[in-house]
C-alpha cells in the first residue's frame, strides 16, 4: 500500500460568488499516474493552482503528504518552501513560466537557490538538458524557442527541483505532433519509473495510456472516477 | 485499436535514460528568506486587476445614460474649477456625501481614499502658498477633492468600455478612443501575464534567492517583451481585418423623453451656478 501523497475532502472553491470547484474528494498515491480529464472551464486548471497552494479551498480541507494546507500553513516561509520543492508544476502555457536570461540559467534557478554546489548544479543542469534532448538550446533565451522547445524547457526547469509530484496542466496543447509524441513517451517514463504524475488533459487519448488512472471532471465543477 | 495502438510504448524512441538523482528523494531543508517583495508585488497587481474586473460587472442598467453622466461631471468639474466662494462647494459636497450615504462601507472606502489622497497632496503642495495668499488658496485641495470624489463615483457606476465608447458620442477623435480601449485591455492582460510570471517565480522559489531584484527584473522584462509581441500582434490582426487608421466608434441616438429630464437638470445646475456665485 503506497502512501498518499495528496489527500481533498469535500473541498470547495468559489470566486466572486461563482462556484469552480464543488465537493472535490481525491486521494493520491506516491507512484501513481493519475489524469484529470474533463471539459475546458470544468475546473482543472483551478484545482491545480489549489494544490499548488496558489488559491486555497472555500470549504473542505487539503492534505499534502499528511500535512492539512492552509493560507496560515503557508505564511511560515520554510513550510512554504519545502512544500512548493516537493510539487512541480508546469503551467498549460509555458510563456508565463520562463524568466531567465538563458536556458541552462532557467533550469539553474531552482538548484541555486536549494544551496547546491555550482559542480552539482551544472550537473543537475547537463542531465536535464540530455535527458530533454535540449543540450543545443542551452544558452538560448526561452523566449525565442518554439513552442515544444518551451515546454521541454518548463518541464526541464521544473524537474530540476527534483519533485515528489509532477503535475501538468494540458502538456500537449498547441504542440505540434512530433512535440506531441515527445511529451506522451516522456510522461510514460517518467510513470513506469515510479514518480507521482498528475496530468490535466480534456483530450480523451490521454484515457488510453498505461497505467493511468482517470477521473472526470463534470460541467458542474465535480469529479466521477 | 488504431487508438490504442497510439500509446503503444514500442512504437516510439524511447527516452534517454532518466536521471538517478530524480529517482532518489531530495534530504531538503529550506533555509528562511524574505519573501513579502514578492507576495507584495503579487497582491498590488492582483487588486488593481479584481478592481477591472469588478469594474467589468457593474449594473449598467441606469435611467441615466452614460453620455449624460460624463456630460454632468464634466460640468461639474469645470464649475468647481470656476467657483470662487465655498457656498457652491459645500452645497455639491452635500450632494456627493448624499450619494455616499447609499453606498456600503467598502464602496465608500473606494471612494474616499483617492479623494483623500489627492487632497492632502495638493494642500502639502500649496502649504507655502498659505503664508504668502492666505487662506483663500485653501479652497483649492477642496476643490480637488470634490473633482476626484466625482470621477471616483463615475468611475464606480460606470463600467470603462461604456465611457470610452459614449466618447464616441460627444466627438471625441475615434482614435483617442481606440488607444483607450486598447489601453484598457492591455493594462488586464499584462496584468494577468505578470501575476503568471509571479506565481512561476513564487513557486520555484524554494530556497534562499540571492538575486531578489534580478529575478523581479526578469518578470518585469519579460512583461515587457511580452507587451511588445502582444502590441505586434494586435496591429497584424488589425491590418488583416482592413485597418487603414481609421477608426469609428458607430453611436445611434434616439430621441428619448428622458432627454427632457436631461436637459432640466443641466439647466439647473447651470442657473444654481450663476445664482450663487453670481455671475
Amino acid at each position: 500500500m503506497m502512501n498518499s501523497l495528496i489527500k481533498l475532502l469535500k473541498v470547495q472553491y468559489e470566486y466572486e460568488d461563482i462556484k469552480a470547484l464543488t465537493d472535490i474528494s481525491l486521494n493520491i498515491a506516491e507512484g501513481e499516474f493519475v489524469l484529470l480529464s474533463g471539459p475546458n472551464g470544468a475546473g482543472k486548471s483551478t484545482l491545480f493552482k489549489l494544490l499548488n497552494g496558489l488559491i486555497f479551498p472555500t470549504g473542505g480541507e487539503y492534505f499534502f503528504a499528511d500535512e492539512k494546507i492552509t493560507a496560515d500553513k503557508l505564511k511560515d516561509i520554510v513550510f512554504a518552501k519545502k512544500f512548493h520543492k516537493r510539487i512541480g508544476y508546469v503551467f498549460q502555457n509555458p510563456d508565463m513560466q520562463l524568466f531567465n536570461h538563458t536556458v541552462y540559467d532557467e533550469i539553474a534557478f531552482g538548484p541555486r537557490q536549494m544551496g547546491l554546489s555550482e559542480i552539482e548544479i551544472k550537473n543537475r543542469v547537463e542531465q536535464l538538458l540530455t535527458f530533454l534532448d535540449i543540450e543545443h538550446l542551452s544558452q538560448r533565451a526561452p523566449y525565442h524557442l518554439s513552442g515544444g522547445e518551451k515546454k521541454k524547457t518548463a518541464i526541464a526547469a521544473v524537474l530540476s527541483l527534483n519533485p515528489d509530484i509532477l503535475m501538468m496542466d494540458e502538456p500537449v496543447n498547441g504542440l505540434d505532433e512530433k512535440s506531441r509524441d515527445w511529451i506522451e513517451q516522456f510522461i510514460m517514463d517518467f510513470s513506469k519509473a515510479g514518480k507521482t504524475l498528475l496530468i490535466a488533459s480534456h483530450d480523451k487519448a490521454w484515457q488510453l495510456m498505461p497505467g493511468v488512472r482517470v477521473v472526470n471532471f463534470t460541467s458542474e465543477h465535480t469529479i466521477i472516477e | 485499436m488504431k487508438e490504442k495502438e497510439q500509446f503503444n510504448v514500442n512504437n516510439k524512441q524511447p527516452h534517454r535514460d532518466i536521471p538517478m538523482w530524480l529517482l532518489q528523494n531530495d534530504d531538503y531543508l529550506p533555509q528562511k528568506d524574505r519573501e513579502r517583495y514578492l507576495s507584495k508585488t503579487l497582491l498590488g497587481i492582483l487588486g488593481r486587476l479584481i478592481h477591472f474586473r469588478q469594474q467589468m460587472q457593474i449594473q449598467t442598467e441606469s435611467f441615466f445614460s452614460v453620455t449624460f453622466k460624463l456630460i454632468y461631471v464634466f460640468l461639474l468639474i469645470f464649475s468647481i474649477a470656476l467657483a470662487h466662494t465655498i457656498t457652491f462647494l459645500l452645497l455639491l459636497l452635500a450632494g456627493l456625501l448624499a450619494y455616499i450615504c447609499l453606498l456600503d462601507g467598502r464602496q465608500i472606502l473606494s471612494l474616499l481614499k483617492p479623494a483623500i489622497g489627492a487632497m492632502v497632496f495638493t494642500f502639502i503642495i500649496i502649504v507655502p502658498a498659505i503664508f504668502l495668499q492666505g487662506t483663500i488658496v485653501m479652497l483649492l485641495p477642496f476643490k480637488v477633492f470634490l473633482s476626484t470624489l466625482l470621477v471616483a463615483a463615475l468611475s464606480r457606476s460606470t463600467p470603462f468600455y461604456l465611457i470610452t465608447k459614449a466618447l464616441g458620442g460627444l466627438h471625441v477623435p475615434s482614435v483617442f478612443i481606440m488607444s483607450l480601449d486598447l489601453t484598457i485591455n492591455y493594462i488586464v492582460l499584462l496584468g494577468n501575464t505578470a501575476i503568471d510570471l509571479l506565481q512561476a517565480l513564487k513557486l520555484r522559489s524554494v530556497g534562499r534567492n540571492t538575486g531578489k531584484y534580478e529575478s523581479m527584473g526578469n518578470v518585469l522584462g519579460m512583461t515587457f517583451l511580452k507587451s511588445q509581441e502582444y502590441a505586434k500582434q494586435t496591429h497584424a490582426a488589425m491590418l488583416c481585418r482592413g485597418f487603414t487608421g481609421e477608426y469609428h466608434v458607430v453611436q445611434q441616438h434616439h430621441w428619448q423623453k428622458k432627454y427632457i429630464i436631461y436637459t432640466m437638470a443641466i439647466m439647473l445646475l447651470l442657473v444654481l451656478f450663476i445664482h450663487i456665485e453670481g455671475y
